[in-house]
C-alpha cells in the first residue's frame, strides 16, 4: 500500500474556475493532491515550481496559450511527465499534436472516463 | 451627169420616196436639215452623184464625210465603253459593300475570288488565296476559286451562259456550304501551296512592287518555281494582299484554261482591288481575334464568378461552424460545472434525503441539455464543415491514373507510380484531393506535347507528413513563370483558366498541408502535394486513448 503513503500529485489546467472547483472537489475527495492553473502560461509556472507533479490534465481551448502550445512545451521539457488532454471539442483529436498527449477526454459532468484514465496514466508511471 | 434627186432640196418629202427612212422615223420626212444629216449623208444613190473625185469639191467632200464617220465609230466605240465602265464600277460598288460588311472571312475570300475570275471584272481562269503567317513566314492555303481542269471549265461557263448567271447574281449565292465544297475542290492544290519563305522572297513579294507577271522562265525563287508546279500553267499573277501592319497573304490568278495575256491596263484596278480585299480580310482576322479573345474572356469571368461565389458560400459556412462551435464550448461548460458538482451533491445525499431527488432532476436535465447540445454541434458539423473523411490516397492516385491511361498512351507519355504502401490515410475531402491531382497530372501532360515520361511517388517522411511528387520530362518554366505559378488566372496554355494551381494550392491549404514546385525549363517540372498537420488515421472516435509515447 506504499501509494496510499504518498499522495499522487495532479496538476488540473482550465480557464473555467467553477471547473477547477468541481476538479479540485472531486478530485481531492478521489485522494490526490490537487493542484490547480487558470492557463497555459500559469501551468508551466507551477510545474517549474513543483518538480514533483505526476500528472497534468489541460484544457485545450483557453485564452492565451492554448492546450496544445502548453502540451508541447511540457513534451519538450519533461518527456516522462503524463498529460491527459480535457476538452469540450471531440475535434482537436484530428490535430496530430494532440497525438502527443497520453489520453484525450471528452469533458462531460460524468468524470468517471476522466478518473479512469488517471488511474491508467499513473499506474503506467509507476511502473514504467 | 446625173440629175440629182430633188428630194435633197424639199423641205418635206413623201411617203416612200427616201428608201433610208425607217417605221417611226417619219418626222425626218417634214426636217430637211435633220433628214440631211441623218440619212442623205449616207445615201449611197446621192453621194455616188455628187463625189466625183475629179471635181476638187467632190474630192473633199468626200474625204470630210470618212473623217465624220471615222470620229462617229470613234463616239460609238467610247460610249460602249462607258457603258462597260459603267456596269464594272457598279459591280465593284457592290463586291466593295460586301467587303465593307462582312466580318466572315469565308465570305471575303469568296468575293475575292469571285471578282478575281468573274468575265465582268478581272476575268481569270482561276485563283488561290493563300493567307501569311509573318511569324513563321509561312503560306497557308485557304481557299481557291474556278474549274480545276478544262473541260470543267468549258462546263461551268456554257452554264454560266446558258442559265444566265450575272456576276451580281453570284456574288450574292455565298453559303458556307458552297464555300466548303469549292474549298474541297481545291484542298490538294492549297495543302501542296503551304510554303515557308526566305527573306528574300518576302521582300520581293511584299516589297512594293504590286501585282506580280510571273513567267515560267523568270521565275527566280523557290516558291515561284513551286507555284508553276502545282498549277501547271504557263505564267500567273501573283497579287499580293498587305495593310500597313505588314503582309497578310497573296492571290495566284492564272489563265490555265485560255492562255490568255494579261491586260496591263488591268493590272491598276487590280492593285486598288488586292488593298480592299486586303483590308477586307485584315478586318475579318482582327474581328475574330477579338471575338476569341472576348468568348475566352466570358469563360474566365464565369469561372471567377463560380469560384467567388463557393468561396464565399464556403467562407460563410465556415463562419456559421465557428459560431455554432463557440456557443457550444460557452454553454458547455458552465453545464459540466453544474452537473459535475450536483453529481457530487447527490453522492453525499442520502437517498431518503427529500434533496436526493431535486439533485437527481437536476442532474438528469443538465445530461438531457448536453446531449441535445452535442447532437446540435455534430449536426451543425456535417452540415457546415468541409467533408473530412479517411483518404488513402495510393488508391485514389491509382484509380485517377487509371481514368488517365488512354490519354496518357494517346500523348505518348510513359507513367510509373511507385508507392509508400505505409502512408496512412489522410482526413480529407476525396473529391478535393482528386480536384488537385488532376490539376498536377494534366498540367504534367500538358507540358509534355512531344510525349516523355510521369513518375509518380508517394511516401511518408519521418515527420508525419506525406508528400506525392510529381515529376515530368517536359518542357520545364522558365523562373518568371515560375514566379506567378500560383497567381490567379495566370496561365500559359492557350485555353487553360489559370485556375489549376491556383485551386491546388488553396484546396491543399485549406487541407492543411502545401504544393511545392521545382522546375528546368527544357529539362522537366516537379510538383509535390504535402500533407501534414490535420491528417488522422481517422479512428478518432471520442474519448478513445491516443496512446503516442
Amino acid at each position: 500500500m506504499e501509494e496510499k503513503e504518498k499522495k499522487a500529485k495532479i496538476l488540473f489546467v482550465d480557464d473555467d474556475k467553477n471547473i477547477r472547483l468541481l476538479y479540485e472537489k472531486v478530485f481531492s475527495e478521489e485522494g490526490y493532491e490537487v493542484l490547480l492553473a487558470e492557463s497555459g502560461e500559469k501551468a508551466l509556472e507551477v510545474l517549474k515550481e513543483n518538480e514533483d507533479i505526476d500528472l497534468v490534465v489541460l484544457d485545450i481551448k483557453m485564452k492565451g496559450q492554448s492546450g496544445l502550445e502548453t502540451l508541447q512545451h511540457i513534451v519538450k521539457e519533461k518527456r516522462k511527465l503524463p498529460v491527459i488532454l480535457c476538452s469540450a471539442y471531440s475535434s482537436f483529436q484530428d490535430d496530430f499534436t494532440s497525438w502527443l498527449a497520453d489520453a484525450y477526454v471528452v469533458k462531460s459532468p460524468d468524470l468517471s472516463e476522466l478518473k479512469f484514465e488517471i488511474k491508467k496514466a499513473l499506474e503506467k508511471r509507476r511502473s514504467g | 451627169m446625173t440629175r440629182i434627186p430633188d428630194c435633197l432640196f424639199r423641205e418635206k418629202i413623201g411617203e416612200g420616196e427616201c428608201p433610208y427612212i425607217l417605221p417611226g422615223e417619219e418626222e425626218l420626212r417634214e426636217n430637211r436639215e435633220l433628214r440631211i444629216r441623218r440619212k442623205c449623208l449616207y445615201c449611197k444613190r446621192l453621194l455616188d452623184l455628187i463625189l466625183d473625185e475629179r471635181d476638187t469639191r467632190g474630192f473633199l467632200l468626200k474625204v470630210a464625210l470618212e473623217e465624220l464617220r471615222e470620229k462617229d465609230r470613234i463616239i460609238r466605240d467610247m460610249k460602249g465603253f462607258l457603258k462597260l465602265q459603267k456596269e464594272q464600277i457598279t459591280v465593284l460598288h457592290r463586291v466593295s459593300e460586301i467587303l465593307n460588311l462582312s466580318l466572315d472571312l469565308r465570305e471575303i475570300a469568296y468575293v475575292v475570288l469571285l471578282s478575281i475570275t468573274a468575265g465582268e471584272l478581272f476575268g481569270f481562269n482561276r485563283s488561290i488565296l493563300l493567307l501569311y503567317d509573318r511569324e513563321a513566314r509561312r503560306f497557308t492555303g485557304y481557299f481557291g476559286m474556278g474549274p480545276r481542269t478544262p473541260e470543267e471549265a468549258v462546263k461551268i461557263w456554257e452554264e454560266i451562259e446558258r442559265e444566265r448567271k450575272s456576276f451580281p447574281m453570284l456574288l450574292e449565292s455565298f453559303t458556307i456550304e458552297k464555300f466548303e465544297e469549292e474549298k474541297k475542290k481545291f484542298l490538294d492544290i492549297l495543302r501542296a501551296l503551304e510554303t515557308e519563305i526566305d527573306e528574300g522572297t518576302e521582300a520581293f513579294i511584299f516589297g512594293g512592287k504590286g501585282a506580280l507577271l510571273i513567267r515560267k522562265k523568270g521565275a527566280e525563287f523557290p516558291f515561284f518555281r513551286k507555284i508553276f508546279d502545282v498549277l501547271r500553267t504557263p505564267f500567273y499573277v501573283l497579287l499580293p494582299l498587305k495593310t500597313k501592319e505588314g503582309p497578310i497573304g497573296v492571290i495566284i490568278a492564272d489563265n490555265f484554261v485560255t492562255g490568255l495575256d494579261i491586260e496591263p491596263e488591268r493590272t491598276e484596278s487590280l492593285e486598288i482591288f488586292a488593298y480592299q480585299a486586303s483590308l477586307a480580310i485584315h478586318r475579318a482576322a482582327l474581328h475574330r481575334y477579338l471575338e476569341d479573345k472576348l468568348k475566352e474572356l466570358e469563360e474566365l469571368n464565369a469561372a471567377l464568378k463560380q469560384y467567388n461565389e463557393k468561396m464565399a458560400k464556403m467562407e460563410k459556412m465556415a463562419a456559421v461552424g465557428e459560431i455554432i462551435h463557440h456557443i457550444t464550448h460557452e454553454f458547455k461548460n458552465p453545464l459540466i460545472v453544474i452537473g459535475g458538482l450536483s453529481k457530487e451533491l447527490l453522492k453525499e445525499t442520502d437517498s431518503s434525503d427529500p434533496r436526493h431527488r431535486y439533485l437527481m432532476a437536476i442532474s438528469e436535465e443538465v445530461e438531457r441539455l448536453l446531449d441535445i447540445l452535442n447532437r446540435t454541434v455534430e449536426d451543425a458539423r456535417r452540415r457546415f464543415s468541409v467533408r473530412r473523411e479517411p483518404v488513402d490516397i495510393n488508391s485514389l492516385l491509382e484509380s485517377r491514373l487509371r481514368e488517365y491511361a488512354p490519354l496518357f498512351k494517346a500523348k505518348n507519355i510513359e507513367v510509373s507510380f511507385h508507392k509508400d504502401e505505409a502512408v496512412p490515410p489522410v482526413m480529407a475531402d476525396p473529391s478535393q484531393i482528386q480536384v488537385c491531382f488532376d490539376n498536377v497530372i494534366f498540367n504534367a501532360i500538358e507540358a509534355m506535347p512531344e510525349g516523355g515520361r510521369l513518375d509518380i511517388k508517394s511516401e511518408r517522411n519521418s515527420g508525419g507528413s506525406i508528400r506525392i511528387s510529381f515529376k515530368d520530362t517536359g518542357i520545364g518554366m522558365s523562373e518568371d513563370v515560375m514566379k506567378r505559378i500560383f497567381e490567379p488566372y495566370f496561365t500559359t496554355k492557350k485555353k487553360g483558366s489559370g485556375l489549376g494551381l491556383y485551386n491546388t494550392k488553396e484546396i491543399m491549404k485549406a487541407h492543411g498541408g502545401d504544393i511545392k514546385v521545382e522546375s528546368q525549363e527544357g529539362e522537366g517540372t516537379t510538383v509535390y502535394l504535402i500533407f501534414t498537420g490535420g491528417e488522422h488515421g481517422g479512428e478518432g472516435k471520442e474519448g478513445e486513448d491516443t496512446l503516442r509515447r
